[in-house]
C-alpha cells in the first residue's frame, strides 16, 4: 500500500510534468487549429475513448466518467480512483495537391475521484481543452509599391486547460443530480518571421485567456437496464490579454529593436452547451450509449478571419462488451472489456459555406490491473477524418491512439486485520 | 500489485519520452488560409534637400603626397595645387676639398593623377622667404599661405608620366645650391635648424594658363638632392648630399577660382541649395566642397503614416553624372558619408548594424546615360535619429575618400532632377497594427 502511494504521487508529478511540456509545446499539427482557440480536445477519462466519447448517462460506479458530474453520485462508498491519459495521434493532411503526414503525442488528462459518502462523490480534474498547433512558411505577400513579395512564417502554439472540480450528489436510488465549476486558462502563442528585403521582423503575440464556466448534470435510471443523462454548460466569455513582442533582426542576426506592447484583445465567447444522453444494459455485459450534444455557436456571432462560428452538433455511440462476466475468473481474457464506438461533430465552423465536421470510428480494449477493484488500463484506437478538400478546404485523416491509465483505491476504511 | 505498477510506470516513461520527442515539421498545407499581419509599404517620396557647402579648414600637411599642378574644370573652376616644401637632412658633412656642381629637386610620383596629363605642364620653383609656421595643432590648412621670393629660381616643362617614370628631377639655380653647400662646407650649416634657417622652404607653383592636370608626388623619396665632387690625383669622384621632403611641414595649398557656383560661399555655414546649381550637388577634394543632405520633416512623415509600425529598410540612392571625356576624372567606389551638425561640424561616421562605417556603394552603372548610382543603407542612421529625441541637429555630408590628398570632383543629381536621375530616399515601412 505505501509503495502504492509512492506511485501514485510519481505519477500525478509526471502529469504535471506533461502540462508544462503541453504549454511549450502542444502541437496539434492541424490548420484548423488556426480557428477560434484552437481544435477540441475529444479525449476523456475512463472509459470513454473507446466508446466513442459517448457516455453522458454512464455511471462513476466502475471508473471516473467526468463527462457528466451526477455519474459521481454513483461512486462507490471509500472509493478513490485516480486517472491519467496519454494520446498519440497521426494525421496525414491534403489540400489540393499538397500533402502531408504528421504525428504528435501528448498528455491528454489526469483526474482524481472519490467518493465522499454513500450518496456523493468528488472529483478534480486537469485536461486540455482546446489545442493549437500549426506552423506555416511560404506565405508571400506583396511590398506595396514594388514588385518584391516578402515571406512570412507563421507558427501558433499553446491552447486552453480545464480544471475542474466536480460533484455528484444521488437524490435516490434513480435520480443522480451533478455540478461542476471549470477554471479555464491558457495561453496562445503566435509568432510571424516576416523575411522583408534582407531584414527579418518578427511579431510574437501572448495571448492569455481565462474564464470561469459552471455545469450541471442529470442522470436517472428508468428501469435496470435504461439510463439517462442530461448535461448543460453555461456560456462563458474568456477574457484575453496579449503582450506582443516585435523586434527587427537586421543582416539575419542582429537585434535591432524590440518593443513590447501590452494589448487587448477581444474575448472569446464559449457558448451554452446541451447533452442528452441515453444508457441500454441489453444483454449481461452487453451495453450500448447513445449522446447528442449541441453546442449553440451561433448564438456568440463571432466569426475568424476565414468563417463564421455556427451551431454544433455531436452524436456519438458506444457499444461495450465484456464477454463471459460469470466464466471462470481464473482467466485473465474474460475480465477483458472490448468497445467500439462511432462518432459525428459537426463543426463549428462554417468556411466557405462549409461545415468543418469530423466523424470517425473508434475501438477499445479495457485490461483490468487486478481482480480485487476496477484498476484497469484502457487503451482505445481511433480513425477519422475531419474537413475536406472541396472549396480549397483541408482533409485531415487521422489516427488517434489514447492510453488511460484508471486505478481504484480504498480509502477511509479501518484496517480490521493486519 | 508491486509488479503491476512497475510495468505502467515504464509504459508512462515510454509515451512520455515518445510526446517530447516530437518534432514538429512545417507544413505547406493551410498556408494560404494564414494572412500575414504586416503590411510592407515601399515609397521614395519623403523630401530630400541637397545642398553644396565648403569645408573652411581642410587639413592638408598629414598626408603623404604632394599634389601639383593645375586644370580648369567646368563647373569647379580653375583648380591650382601649388606644394609648399620643407626639407630634413640626415648629415651636414661635405669634405674640404670638395667642390659644388649643382642643385636638383627630385619629386617622386605616386600613381594618381588628375584630368589630362598628355599636355605640357609648366612649374615655377620659389623660394619662401618667411617661415612655414603651422597652427597650435601643427596643422597645416589648404588654404595657408606663405609669402615667397618674387622670382623663380627656375622654371620646369614637362609631360607628367606617372606610370612610366619613377620621377622628374628639376634643376635649380646653381646659386643657392651654392650658397648652400658653402655654409654646410665651413660649418655654418651643421644641424636641421641651421639648415631650415638658410632655406624655409620651396614652393612648386604651375602655371595656370593651360587646361593641364594635376599630379601627385610622394612625400617619400623626393628629396632636395646637392651634388658636388671631390678632385683627386687621378680622377674626379662624384658625390651628393640629399635632403628629404619633410613629412609635416610640407603641404600642398589647393585654390580653385571663377567657380561657377561657390564663389559666394564665404564659410562652412554657407549652404547653396541643389535648385540653384542646376538641381545638382558637388563633392570636391582637396578644396573641401561637400554635399550635405537633410531629410526635413523626416519624423513627422513617419508619424502621419497610420497604423504602428517601423521602417525595416531605408536606402539612398544618388546618381552622379560621369564625364566621359575626361576618364581620368577620379571616380571611386565608394564614397564615406559622415553625420554633421548645422554648423557643418563633423559629429560621427555613419553606421551599419555590424558595427562598421556605412559607404555609398556604386550598384548600378549606366554607360547609355553616362551615370552611376550610388547606394546608402540609412537604417541605423534613422533608427537612431526617431530614437533620439533630443537631437535633431543631424544631416549627412557627402565626402570623397581622397578628402584631402586628391582632387576627385563628384556632380551629384539632386533631389529636384529629372525622374530617372533624381536622389531618392527608399523607404520600405513595415504597419504591424493599422488601427492605432
Amino acid at each position: 500500500m505505501k509503495m502504492n502511494k509512492l506511485f501514485t504521487s510519481m505519477f500525478i508529478l509526471i502529469g504535471f510534468l506533461q502540462i508544462e511540456a503541453q504549454n511549450s509545446n502542444s502541437l496539434s499539427s492541424s490548420p484548423y487549429s488556426l480557428y477560434g482557440l484552437g481544435l477540441e480536445n475529444p479525449l476523456s477519462t475512463g472509459k470513454n475513448d473507446g466508446l466513442g466519447y459517448a457516455g453522458l448517462a454512464m455511471t462513476s460506479a466502475h471508473s471516473l466518467n467526468l463527462l457528466n458530474p451526477a455519474s459521481l453520485g454513483g461512486i462507490n462508498q471509500h472509493r478513490l480512483f485516480y486517472n491519467i491519459g496519454f494520446k498519440l495521434e497521426n494525421k496525414y493532411l491534403e489540400q489540393n495537391r499538397d500533402n502531408e503526414n504528421i504525428t504528435s503525442g501528448n498528455f491528454s488528462n489526469l483526474a482524481l475521484g472519490m467518493a465522499i459518502n454513500e450518496r456523493s462523490g468528488i472529483a478534480l480534474s486537469l485536461m486540455p481543452k482546446t489545442d493549437v498547433g500549426y506552423e506555416v512558411s511560404g506565405l508571400y505577400s506583396p511590398i506595396e509599391g514594388s514588385s518584391e513579395l516578402f515571406e512570412t512564417e507563421a507558427e501558433g502554439n499553446g491552447g486552453l486547460n480545464n480544471f475542474m472540480l466536480s460533484y455528484g450528489y444521488a437524490l435516490n436510488d434513480k435520480l443522480k443530480f451533478g455540478v461542476n465549476a471549470s477554471l479555464l486558462f491558457g495561453e496562445i502563442t503566435e509568432t510571424q518571421f516576416n523575411y522583408i528585403q534582407s531584414n527579418i521582423l518578427y511579431i510574437a503575440d501572448e495571448n492569455d485567456y481565462s474564464g470561469f464556466r459552471f455545469g450541471a448534470g442529470l442522470q436517472y435510471d428508468l428501469s435496470k437496464s435504461i439510463s439517462l443523462g442530461f448535461t448543460a454548460k453555461t456560456p462563458v466569455s474568456l477574457s484575453g490579454s496579449q503582450t506582443r513582442t516585435i523586434s527587427q533582426y537586421y543582416d539575419n542576426d542582429e537585434i535591432v529593436a524590440g518593443i513590447v506592447e501590452e494589448n487587448e484583445v477581444d474575448n472569446f465567447d464559449l457558448p451554452l452547451e446541451l447533452g442528452f444522453g441515453l444508457q441500454l444494459k441489453l444483454l449481461d455485459g452487453f451495453d450500448v450509449l447513445a449522446d447528442y450534444k449541441r453546442h449553440f455557436w451561433s448564438t456568440t456571432n463571432q466569426s475568424d478571419a476565414l468563417g463564421q462560428f455556427t451551431d454544433q452538433d455531436f452524436f456519438n455511440l458506444g457499444f461495450s462488451f465484456s464477454p463471459l462476466p460469470n466464466s471462470n475468473p481464473l482467466v485473465y481474457a474474460n475480465h477483458l472489456e472490448y468497445r467500439a464506438g462511432a462518432y459525428y461533430d459537426s463543426g463549428n465552423i462554417e468556411i466557405s459555406d462549409q461545415k468543418i465536421s469530423k466523424y470517425g470510428l473508434s475501438l477499445g480494449i479495457g485490461f483490468p490491473l487486478n481482480k480485487q477493484d476496477n484498476g484497469m488500463i484502457n487503451l482505445s484506437y481511433s480513425y477519422g477524418t475531419q474537413g475536406t478538400v472541396n472549396n480549397g478546404l483541408i482533409k485531415e485523416n487521422f489516427h488517434l491512439l489514447s492510453l488511460n491509465f484508471s486505478f481504484e483505491d480504498l480509502i477511509f476504511v479501518t484496517r480490521k486485520f493486519n | 500489485m508491486k509488479s503491476v505498477y512497475f510495468r505502467c510506470f515504464g509504459i508512462l516513461s515510454f509515451v512520455l519520452l515518445l510526446s517530447c520527442s516530437d518534432n514538429q515539421k512545417s507544413i505547406s498545407v493551410g498556408e494560404d488560409w494564414i494572412n500575414s499581419e504586416i503590411k510592407v509599404y515601399t515609397f521614395d517620396t519623403l523630401a530630400i534637400e541637397a545642398t553644396t557647402f565648403q569645408f573652411d579648414s581642410l587639413i592638408v600637411n598629414s598626408t603623404d603626397n604632394l599634389l601639383v599642378g593645375s586644370y580648369k574644370d567646368d563647373i569647379f573652376g580653375r583648380i591650382t595645387a601649388s606644394s609648399y616644401l620643407k626639407f630634413t637632412g640626415l648629415s651636414f658633412n661635405i669634405e674640404d676639398k670638395a667642390k659644388f656642381d649643382s642643385i636638383s629637386l627630385i619629386l617622386n610620383y605616386d600613381t594618381y593623377s588628375f584630368a589630362d596629363t598628355a599636355s605640357v605642364q609648366t612649374l615655377n620653383i620659389y623660394r619662401l622667404s618667411e617661415e612655414m609656421e603651422t597652427d597650435e595643432n601643427s596643422n597645416l590648412y589648404r588654404n595657408s599661405n606663405f609669402e615667397v621670393e618674387p622670382s623663380p629660381l627656375s622654371t620646369f616643362n614637362y609631360s607628367p608620366r606617372p606610370h612610366q617614370n619613377d620621377s622628374i628631377q628639376i634643376s635649380i639655380a646653381a646659386d643657392i645650391g651654392q650658397e648652400l653647400f658653402d655654409k654646410i662646407q665651413n660649418d655654418e650649416i651643421s644641424n636641421n635648424n641651421n639648415f631650415n634657417d638658410a632655406l624655409f622652404g620651396l614652393v612648386i607653383v604651375p602655371d595656370s594658363l593651360n587646361n593641364s592636370s594635376i599630379v601627385s608626388f610622394s612625400k617619400e623619396n623626393s628629396y632636395l638632392r646637392l651634388y658636388y665632387s671631390i678632385k683627386d690625383e687621378i680622377e674626379n669622384e662624384d658625390n651628393f648630399i640629399d635632403f628629404s621632403v619633410n613629412t609635416l611641414g610640407s603641404f600642398h595649398q589647393i585654390t580653385n577660382n571663377n567657380a561657377t557656383y561657390f564663389s559666394s560661399i564665404e564659410d562652412q555655414m554657407d549652404q547653396i541649395p541643389s535648385t540653384q546649381t542646376n538641381n545638382q550637388v558637388y563633392v570636391q577634394s582637396g578644396t573641401g566642397i561637400a554635399t550635405r543632405i537633410d531629410f526635413p520633416n523626416f519624423k513627422e512623415s513617419l508619424y502621419n503614416i497610420r497604423g504602428s509600425g517601423s521602417i525595416t529598410n531605408a536606402i539612398l540612392n544618388f546618381k552622379i553624372k560621369v564625364d566621359r571625356n575626361n576618364l581620368n576624372y577620379g571616380v571611386k567606389d565608394s564614397l564615406p558619408v559622415y553625420i554633421i551638425n548645422k554648423r557643418s561640424e563633423v559629429q560621427d561616421n555613419v553606421y551599419n548594424y555590424l558595427g562598421t562605417q556605412s559607404y555609398a556603394q556604386i550598384t548600378q552603372e549606366s554607360d547609355e546615360f553616362n551615370t552611376l548610382e550610388y547606394s546608402l543603407s540609412l537604417k541605423y542612421f534613422f533608427d537612431n535619429l526617431i530614437a533620439d529625441t533630443q537631437n535633431d541637429d543631424q544631416y549627412l555630408a557627402i565626402y570623397s575618400p581622397n578628402f584631402n590628398n586628391s582632387v576627385d570632383r563628384y556632380v551629384i543629381y539632386g533631389p529636384d532632377a529629372a525622374e530617372d536621375n533624381r536622389m531618392k530616399l527608399q523607404i520600405t515601412y513595415a504597419i504591424y497594427n493599422e488601427d492605432e
